[in-house]
């Protein structure tokens, strides 16, 4: 699987900078207390078990802290889980549910957290499929259960056009 | 592609497998640590089974029926020297002492349901045991949880390893209290290869024989690579898996002495374990009958003898531990210096402790994949991620620095070849040295 520009660089730089004996990115470290919400999701297509955890502390009506964790193989799971967490952190749960992950437009501020303009379909795909992983966790902690998760389009692998263009 | 004078290439022409070619390359098969490949001899023999006298058997030491028909005269004189075989390997008592399993989970779970713990007793391992010898412990402790009325009621306990997961003895030997009815724990490491010393073993046998418990040894990772004399280390039960040393898929032993094994409640029971049955009751026969339910895989039994031999004979244990000291210090000195923030090496720096084991590790999920992406795409390399059956002893030791899912294991048997280490240290070592280069491959 080819990793497109955007993906590259931001993993590079805000991920794989973080990592070390004994560091590990903020949204990937294991959090403090145990999870009061859980959900895994398949669909980060590496060469693992092709699951993403999902672990959050929430109060009545918020996220207060989350993590993400797997092997984490795919660079492009890697970077819709760094950016999904950051996102949901301090976020109301009404707020996160709203969002509906088939509906790419939906997406938009999580590309933007890219810091590019345009929108690769690596991250296209494994943010569909975070956005539902973290929308399950966030059910587990309003003691609601899990939905099913969508078979979100396969990124195409080579070509990174930007959709805005079209 | 010598080692002890003797030419490995002979050996390897044993092996029909690695005779393929995908992409005008052979294979590079290094995970050996989870299965061997097998060599001819091991085939046909499995092979004559199906040809020659494939029939039900029953050559077990009591309560077997009079075989008096062609075939099966000429299978049970099979059945009985691949008995033999595995009892001689073990240098058991008995043959009597051998069970046929499929497994070596099978057999450890063999002897986890089948000894009378009561509330109270517990049953103590490393840190580091496989799941293998975990999980069947963790029902024993949910079952006496359910029959104490006491949900808190600890069962399993362990002991801490070495910083490095070399075993400690003091340790170990600290941990055994009156209450230790079951040690149980690995000879060598999946995960690393540190072996636990035979004198370590002997050690451990007669403390927890003084408290009045058995020591459970799984010899997943040591029969295959080393002589195990179960009578020598004083241990009580053993399992290992015949195909980890060249034999065929789904064969396992379990060793027990004799007289512990008569006291050891059956687990799976119906067909070829009982004496007789009325409506209302079952008499089982002794062991290793009552053990081995049901029909059995004759063609495995003979496969099994046929693996042994061939390892400890054609080959033997002498030129395994020369060729995997080989190959691993080849590893350890092409790995060990790209050791940096995003690579790094598990168990001992010495390879000598490390068997035929080299695991690596790093908090990118994505590096490790690459790895494993290039290998097998450029070399045909086959080598084993993940957390191997450990998970218990990864999280605990690794959860908190981010890298305790992201493990590659290359592990070698005696068949494999410097070259072959090269090939693989290549692709490890152009990963490592440009991570950023290679996230296509992930």
């Amino acid at each position: 699987m080819a990793v497109s520009p955007e993906v590259r660089q931001y993993y590079a730089e805000k991920i794989f900078a973080a990592m070390g004996p004994g560091r590990v990115p903020e949204s990937f470290r294991p959090l403090a207390t145990p999870p009061t919400g859980f959900a895994t999701v398949e669909g980060c297509r590496g060469g693992g078990k092709n699951l993403t955890e999902f672990a959050l502390i929430g109060s009545e009506g918020t996220v207060l802290e989350a993590s993400a964790a797997c092997g984490l193989c795919n660079p492009a799971m890697y970077v819709a889980a760094d950016i999904l967490i950051r996102w949901i952190r301090g976020r109301s749960l009404a707020e996160i549910l709203a969002l509906d992950p088939r509906d790419v437009s939906a997406l938009a501020p999580f590309f933007e957290a890219l810091g590019g303009r345009r929108w690769p379909d690596d991250a296209r795909e494994k943010f569909q499929y975070a956005l539902a992983g973290v929308q399950n966790a966030v059910r587990n902690h309003a003691g609601e259960p899990a939905l099913p998760v969508p078979e979100f389009d396969e990124p195409s692998s080579r070509d990174w056009a930007d959709p805005t263009d079209e | 592609m010598t080692t002890l004078g003797r030419d490995i290439r002979e050996l390897r022409e044993a092996f029909p497998a690695l005779a393929r070619l995908r992409r005008g390359k052979p294979p590079i098969y290094l995970n050996n640590t989870c299965m061997t490949l097998r060599p001819r001899v091991v085939i046909d023999a499995l092979r004559r089974y199906y040809e020659e006298f494939p029939t039900c058997g029953g050559g077990r030491s009591e309560g077997s029926r009079q075989l008096d028909n062609w075939f099966q005269e000429e299978l049970r004189e099979h059945e009985v020297h691949a008995r033999q075989t595995a009892a001689d390997l073990l240098g058991a008592a008995s043959s009597d002492e051998i069970v046929w399993t499929r497994n070596t989970s099978e057999a450890l779970n063999i002897v986890a349901h089948g000894l009378r713990l009561e509330p109270g007793d517990e049953v103590l391992g490393s840190e580091r045991e496989h799941n293998s010898n975990l999980v069947p412990w963790l029902e024993a402790e949910r079952r006496l949880r359910e029959r104490a009325g006491d949900p808190e009621l600890v069962v399993r306990r362990h002991f801490d390893l070495d910083e490095d997961g070399g075993f400690n003895l003091e340790r170990a030997l600290a941990a055994i209290t009156p209450r230790t009815k079951v040690l149980a724990i690995a000879h060598a490491s999946n995960l690393d290869g540190t072996v636990v010393p035979d004198d370590a073993i002997r050690a451990l046998a007669a403390r927890v024989h003084e408290v009045g418990g058995v020591l459970v040894l799984d010899a997943a990772q040591s029969v295959p690579h080393r002589r195990v004399d179960v009578r020598a280390l004083g241990v009580d039960f053993l399992a290992f898996s015949i195909h980890k040393m060249c034999g065929p898929t789904g064969m396992g032993v379990l060793w027990g002495r004799y007289d512990l094994l008569a006291e050891l409640d059956p687990f799976i029971v119906g067909g070829d374990t009982i004496a007789d049955t009325w409506q209302d009751r079952v008499e089982y026969k002794k062991p290793p009958g009552r053990f081995e339910a049901g029909l059995q895989d004759y063609a495995g039994m003979l496969g099994a003898a046929a693996a042994i031999e061939y390892v400890t004979q054609t080959v033997g244990y002498d030129t395994i531990a020369a060729q995997e000291l080989a190959l691993n210090t080849r590893l350890t000195e092409r790995l060990a210096p790209l050791t940096c923030d995003h690579f790094w090496l598990l168990g001992p720096r010495d390879p000598a402790q490390r068997g035929g084991v080299i695991t690596m590790t790093s908090p990118s999920g994505a590096l490790i994949n690459a790895i494993e992406r290039l290998g097998d795409r450029e070399a045909n390399i086959m080598v084993r991620r993940g957390m191997f059956c450990v998970n218990a002893y990864l999280h605990k030791r690794f959860d908190a620095v981010g890298s305790a899912k992201n493990n590659l294991r290359a592990s070698v048997y005696f068949y494999n070849t410097l070259e072959e280490c090269d090939a693989f240290a290549d692709i490890v070592e152009r990963v490592v040295r440009h991570p950023l280069d290679y996230f296509d491959d992930a």
